[in-house]
């Protein structure tokens, strides 16, 4: 018998796709963030609200949106006239780096300042790809439950911000907010978290801002 | 449902070591697969069977090591392990709640043996 060993990550080959993505977007000083949640928290929702307040304040974006087979989300997307690229990963519970690179292929990212990925509706493999993003945001909502972040701790993990949607639903589900947010803080104590309704419009300007401060720390990080 | 792109990636970095002249016709690859990174090893060790690959792969088989989910208590320093992801993030031995993950993200091909 004979035996090597051998060292290396299994994601070698998206990763390396992934650091082209980041080198790429570092050149260019425009941010990525990848939006990962379970279906329905109300990620286009949130996209479709943010969305006209983001041109409003001047920022330059494009949309990448994750769906396995259809461009239902796309299409509420472009029917507000926002710049968005559909990506459909055939049947794949996850979008990985090289789809993302096709999609930005698409978009005349010069000038922009800003790209987010609304990832395919899925809190376990979206965790696993690195697209090239600066930050994941892990975005939970008050109707799925406030075990997720441990049932789901890698995204938890892997996130810069937790957004917590649908607190305009707080009195009528049994979400204990206490519970979800000290999960979240023994799993990654750094990590801030924002509670949202994308229906009143609550905590979407925090959100914002979030963006825009990260906007702003990535376009002075000197090459 | 991310084994079989996961599954497709091992091969790739498979199909480049065995292509060295001295490896012959692999009998086992070892992975390291830490408990975060949700790895079901026989779908995973299916997905392996079904995607093509070259001759000296084709009868080799995936021997997966999961690697325990461990954190590391910041108050008391002591590491316990976690059973599973619904088991309290708390110490073992002092159950303080300020603890850190330090073991269960692992995701490496280790070796193969022929
Ligand atoms: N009550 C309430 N419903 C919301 C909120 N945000 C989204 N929704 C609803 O949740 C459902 C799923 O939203 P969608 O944006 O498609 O979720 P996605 O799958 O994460 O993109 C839709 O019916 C939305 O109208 C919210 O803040 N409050
Ligand atoms: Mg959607
Ligand atoms: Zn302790």
């Amino acid at each position: 018998m004979a035996f090597k060993v051998i060292k290396e990550s299994i994601l070698k080959y998206n990763d390396d796709i992934a650091e082209n993505i980041r080198t790429l977007l570092k050149e260019k000083k425009i941010l990525m963030v990848n939006i990962i949640s379970s279906p329905g928290a109300g990620k286009t929702t949130f996209l479709e609200k943010v969305g006209p307040m983001l041109g409003r304040k001047g920022i330059r974006f494009a949309i990448i949106t994750g769906d396995c087979f259809t461009s239902r989300d796309a299409e509420r997307i472009d029917a507000l006239g926002l710049e968005v690229v559909q990506i459909n990963t055939g049947g794949a519970c996850h979008i990985d780096a090289a789809l993302v690179k096709n999609a930005l292929e698409e978009i005349n990212i010069s000038g922009k300042d800003l790209i987010i990925v609304e990832n395919v509706g899925n809190l376990v493999c979206p965790a696993e790809f690195d697209i090239g993003e600066d930050m994941k945001i892990a975005f939970l909502s008050t109707a799925e439950g406030a075990d997720k972040p441990l049932k789901y701790p890698l995204v938890i993990k892997e996130s810069k911000l937790a957004v917590v949607n649908k607190v305009d639903l707080l009195k009528y589900v049994d979400f204990d907010m206490d519970f979800s947010e000290k999960c979240i803080r023994q799993i990654n104590p750094g990590l801030e978290v924002i509670k949202i309704s994308c229906k009143s419009g609550e905590g979407i300007e925090r959100v914002l801002e979030w963006i825009k401060n990260k906007i702003k720390i990535k376009k002075e990080n000197v090459l | 449902m991310h084994e079989i792109k996961l599954t497709e990636n091992i091969v790739a970095i498979l199909e480049r070591e065995v292509a060295s002249p001295e490896v012959g016709r692999v009998k086992k690859v070892h992975l390291e697969v830490g408990r975060l990174r949700y790895i079901v090893p026989e779908i995973m060790q299916t997905a392996f069977i079904n995607i093509p690959k070259s001759e000296k792969l084709e009868k080799a088989v995936l021997e997966i090591k999961t690697l325990p989910l461990e954190i590391k208590c910041q108050t008391c320093g002591a590491v316990s392990m976690l059973k599973d992801f619904r088991s309290d993030f708390i110490c073992g031995k002092c159950s303080s709640e300020d603890v850190k993950i330090v073991s269960g993200d692992e995701f490496n091909i280790t070796g193969i043996e022929w």
